[in-house]
């Protein structure tokens, strides 16, 4: 009865293999395999996500630095343009306007002649952030309607940090 | 006549004939039970796997696809802004940008926006620049003092107004 | 009868196997999902944050050209804004596409300055919000000089 019995064993071992049964560890391998996987694909997911959030930050950062930079510097144009028109039609409308245009501004203010016009080129910036500033240059002038002022330029500009900074193009000259 | 007898005929001779039937068809159930648990179990994996491969990689694509239209634009409209002066090509899909002394061609080339640098002097061309973004078209047109910059990427066109230096 | 033994010990050892499997996927999923759902609510915040920015930019780019916040946001969005006491709320879609019953909203306030004797400096505040909840701002500014005759300060 055991000898029968125990000439079962070696069926036992032809049934296993057979495919009868799954063997125990395989589930156990293939979770760990697939628990691997979504670790991964999730800490990559999150990590994309992450740092294109981070750079649209950045982004949105700079963009209400400008805005904040131009609405600064359009309040300077009005109380320019504003103090241009008290001053228009005055004894010495270059001299006092120049003058005052540098306290309102703190930044430069000349007398210039354009297209045969005297005029006051006024130039100052509002800073952007620590590299970079918003810079305005507008020329003012003697007159009672909306010509009392041109736009020369408002335009951003990147303070160069070192000398050397500057793009390397080639100017046409020999190549030694 | 016993010892011919073959150890699986002995033990069937030793079990009843119906109850070892009955006990057969039991283990294949089970066998085939386990194994369909099994095969389901892999497939519930396989398919875990595949749709977390598949959000990475929508989450991936709209990274750079968003990435390709919002750099452009972004790219373009703070050349605008750093310009002393801007020339607009008569199609639209060119601009040089002149600051500093320098010119810069912005275009839309053949997979992407293209960036090419020359002095000031220098006859200015649409070719030979550097691939800044990826994306399919750009148009920069003009209206009401103002730029409007269209960026074409992945299907997606956006639009964004600049106003004149 | 070992037979039998062995093959129902292994069917147990195997259901008890698939059975902690299961509890610990179960528990290790529920924190990857948590994980997925993040980086993708990050992604859909991003996006939308991103479009709103483009939104306002341009608006605000008109708006600093002509002062006026009506032609601004028709510039911007292409659909008219109708301003009672300086402000006006616009029904957007997720696509940020004007919409009768979108789920964010855009608040648009002007403040202008008084008196306007040779220009007039305004302020243009747009906040976007979803579920009464604001996820992206830019406030932006224009100066017009008044046109014909200016005031004269005898």
């Amino acid at each position: 009865m055991t000898k029968e019995n125990f000439g079962g064993s070696g069926e036992t071992r032809s049934k296993k293999s057979s495919g009868g049964i799954v063997g125990v560890g395989y589930i156990s391998i293939m979770l760990i395999f697939t628990v691997i996987c979504l670790t991964i694909f999730a800490v990559l997911s999150f990590q994309a996500a992450y740092s294109n959030n981070r750079l649209s930050e950045r982004g949105e950062q700079f963009t209400q630095q400008y805005y904040a930079a131009d609405m600064q510097a359009k309040k300077i144009l009005s109380e320019l343009d504003f103090k241009s028109a008290q001053l228009t039609g005055g004894f010495d409308f270059f001299g006092e306007f120049a003058e005052a245009a540098r306290e309102i501004s703190g930044g430069t203010a000349e007398k210039t002649v354009r297209d045969g016009r005297e005029c006051v080129q006024v130039d100052y910036s509002v800073d952007l952030n620590s590299r970079q500033k918003l810079s305005v240059s507008v020329l003012f002038q003697s007159a009672y309607n909306e010509d009392r002022y041109e736009i020369l330029t408002w335009k951003t500009t990147t303070e160069e940090t070192s000398g050397d900074s500057h793009q390397n193009v080639w100017d046409g000259g020999d190549i030694d | 006549m016993t010892s011919d007898r073959s150890p699986e005929s002995r033990r069937k001779a030793a079990l009843n004939g119906s109850e070892y039937r009955v006990r057969s068809l039991a283990d294949t159930a089970s066998a085939v039970g386990s194994m369909l648990l099994f095969v389901l179990f892999a497939l519930c994996m396989l398919m875990a796997v595949a749709v977390a491969a598949d959000t990475y990689g929508r989450i991936k694509s709209g990274y750079q696809q968003s990435f390709g239209t919002v750099t452009s634009m972004k790219y373009i409209s703070n050349k605008l802004r750093s310009a002393d002066n801007v020339t607009i090509f008569e199609d639209g899909t060119a601009a040089a940008v002149e600051s500093g002394g320098m010119v810069s061609v912005i275009y839309c080339g053949s997979d992407g926006l293209y960036e090419k640098n020359s002095a000031t002097d220098d006859l200015v061309s649409a070719d030979g620049g550097d691939r800044i973004s990826a994306i399919d078209s750009m148009l920069i047109t003009e209206r009401d003092g103002l730029y409007e910059i269209t960026v074409r990427s992945g299907g997606e066109s956006s639009s964004m107004l600049v106003r004149k230096g | 009868m070992i037979l039998l033994k062995t093959y129902r010990k292994s069917n147990n050892l195997l259901f008890a196997e698939m059975i902690i499997a299961l509890l610990f996927f179960v528990i290790s999923f529920t924190v990857i999902i948590r994980v997925f759902a993040g980086a993708d609510g990050l992604e859909r915040d991003e996006r939308r944050r991103e479009q709103a920015e483009i939104l306002a930019q341009s608006a605000a780019e008109a708006y600093s050209v002509s002062g006026n916040a009506e032609w601004a946001v028709r510039q911007a969005l292409g659909c008219e804004a109708a301003f009672a006491d300086g402000r006006c709320e616009l029904s957007l879609d997720e696509g940020l596409l004007p919409s009768e019953d979108g789920e964010i909203t855009l608040v648009l306030t002007e403040k202008r300055s008084e008196p306007a004797v040779v220009g007039c400096y305004s302020e243009l505040s747009m906040v976007f919000m979803k579920r009464g909840e604001e996820f992206y701002s830019l406030d932006c500014g224009a100066y017009i000089p008044k046109k014909g005759e200016a005031a004269h300060f005898d």
